[in-house]
């Protein structure tokens, strides 16, 4: 499953209102195909709300709004007729803190895929495809109906990973998924998120600057401007850390501010 | 006063709370077992379970309280059947499929009918449903008038304990479900109330408990005959409409009986109780 070249994602004059309150204003985001893009910025600057836009988990925020233009594929997204369902099968999401399901290992993943309609005899081949997938299956195949509250923190978030890989999706966002996670858990599932790389778009926010470093391609930086969280750099990873074009981005970038 | 003497007077005000409020109904128990032992010594207990009517002031006495068991008992399994799902069904309404305004107002509106004497729901039930189900069937005063009104009594104690228990699911879950594109049936049925299961449960022995022990109002809509019934349109006489009914009565080995009867309805709870328990246990998924 090679991507296709060009941008999986394009954000224009993106604004997030919770309430009275602006989160986000003045967003401008693309993210390409096939590549990992890193979120960085300092806390509460609106990355992880960023990210819930793009596959409308935002809806669930009472009081929230959200106005501009996403594009997810060349399809709007923040269009009514935007089949929500859909979307978020091919947009999978990762959380900081694991949740898988209070169920079984299998069920974990099978029950969203029972969900999306696939046939029962091709649900078993992707519970195994997925687990193989997120490096689980060796550690898990023996206990597949165990609850999955029994596994470690490391083994759920690939758990919760194999779950979003299992509906097949074409980006995966991660909301800081190693922040809660001992560092050698830390380092599987980072790894494992960059073998995604050149198969799915990733979006990854994380406060780890050095890992930002390891696996992104591209980066954007957050920051807040009169109260509000914005993008005030964006570009090549190299380019962005060697060269930024906004000074307090790069102050940023060098561990001087944020 | 030190820290370490604040603490040490607590702990003893509060060891002394919790001994008084154990000891009484242990002091409950002592006394319904020494009201009891007239009737247990002269009657024994296996009449009340093999005698076949109940005629304890007849000049050939018979003791057999077993129908009124079954009467309590089916009354209380049909009012938790329908009120269940009802109660259930409510909670997750106003958890997910009410707005926000509305639900304020619902569950107001479901503590309130949870506060209504259980004496107006017996008139209401006498008055307005007896009569409804007489024109299908008389007599009317029956088993199913019994459980309707149990039912009514008991859904918003159900409906607000398994709020209660739908709300403490992690809101993890829902982001995950919602996330994964799993949709709100699917979420409630396979997440929420598996995950609530234990706090649903508790809620429906607690309204259990409440209908089995309702004294009035069953009294005033069952018929109050103590027979087995055949079918749902038949009165019944539960044990505590039985002990309301007879108290009057001032003969002193009668009214022995009849604590016996509360003794046996006790002990056929806790029985039950000791059943449910284990199952209780493990619903919880881990």
């Amino acid at each position: 499953m090679i991507a296709p070249p060009g941008n999986a994602i394009e954000v224009k004059q993106l604004q997030v209102r919770y309430g009275s309150r602006t989160v986000l204003g003045d967003v401008n985001f693309s993210a390409s195909r096939g590549k990992v893009t890193a979120l960085v910025g300092p806390s509460g600057c609106g990355k992880s709300t960023f990210l819930s836009t793009l596959n409308r988990l935002t809806d669930l925020v009472p009081g929230c709004h959200v106005s501009g233009e996403i594009w997810v594929d060349h399809c709007r997204i923040d269009s009514p007729d935007c089949d929500l369902g859909q979307l978020r099968r091919r947009i999978g999401m990762v959380f900081q803190k694991p949740n898988p399901f209070p169920m079984s290992i299998k069920k974990n993943i099978a029950m969203p895929l029972k969900e999306h309609r696939f046939a029962k005899s091709e649900i078993n081949d992707r519970v195994e495809d997925s687990l193989i997938k997120a490096g689980l299956w060796n550690e898990v195949k023996e206990r597949l109906n165990h609850s999955a509250l029994r596994l470690s923190g490391g083994q759920m978030q690939r758990l919760c990973i194999a779950r979003a890989l299992a509906l097949e999706p074409e980006i995966m966002l991660f909301d800081e998924p190693c922040s809660a996670l001992d560092p050698v858990s830390s380092d599987v599932v980072e790894d494992l998120i960059a073998s995604f790389r050149g198969q799915l778009t990733v979006l990854i926010v994380t406060h780890n600057l050095s890992q930002a470093n390891r696996i992104a391609d591209d980066v954007s930086v957050f920051w807040i401007r009169e109260n509000t969280g914005t993008i005030i750099e964006s570009g090549p990873l190299k380019r962005v850390f060697s060269a930024p074009q906004d000074p307090i981005a790069g102050a940023f970038l060098q561990g001087r501010r944020g | 006063m030190s820290p370490r003497l604040n603490d040490r007077v607590l702990t003893l005000v509060l060891s002394g709370a919790a001994i008084v409020s154990g000891g009484l109904v242990l002091l409950v128990f002592l006394f319904l077992a020494k009201q009891s032992l007239p009737a247990i010594v002269s009657v024994g207990i296996s009449r009340l379970f093999f005698d076949s009517h109940w005629h304890p002031t007849a000049t050939n006495p018979q003791f057999g309280v077993w129908p009124m068991i079954a009467g309590s008992c089916l009354v209380t399994i049909g009012a938790i059947g329908w009120a269940l799902p009802v109660g259930l069904g409510t909670a997750v309404a106003i958890e997910f499929y009410s707005f926000k305004y509305v639900m304020g107002f619902l569950t107001r509106f479901i503590e309130l009918l949870g506060g209504v004497p259980s004496v107006v729901f017996g008139f209401w039930g006498l008055v307005s449903l007896v009569p409804a189900i007489s024109y299908f069937h008389p007599p009317g005063q029956s088993l199913i008038a019994g459980i309707l009104v149990l039912g009514l009594m008991v859904a918003p104690t159900v409906a607000l304990t398994s709020l209660t228990a739908i709300r403490s699911v992690p809101s993890e879950y829902r982001r995950g479900a919602v996330a994964l594109g799993v949709g709100r049936v699917r979420f409630i049925c396979s997440i929420v109330v598996p995950t609530a299961a234990r706090g649903i449960a508790g809620g429906a022995l607690l309204a259990a408990a409440r209908a089995i022990g309702e004294t009035m109002a069953v009294l005033m809509v069952c018929g109050n005959i103590p027979q087995i019934p055949k079918n749902l349109f038949e009165p019944i006489r539960t044990v505590t409409a039985n002990i309301a009914l007879e108290m009057g009565d001032d003969t002193v080995f009668h009214r022995s009986v009849l604590f016996l009867t509360g003794l046996v309805l006790m002990l056929v709870v806790m029985i039950i109780l000791g059943i449910v328990e284990p199952f209780r246990k493990r619903v919880a998924y881990e």
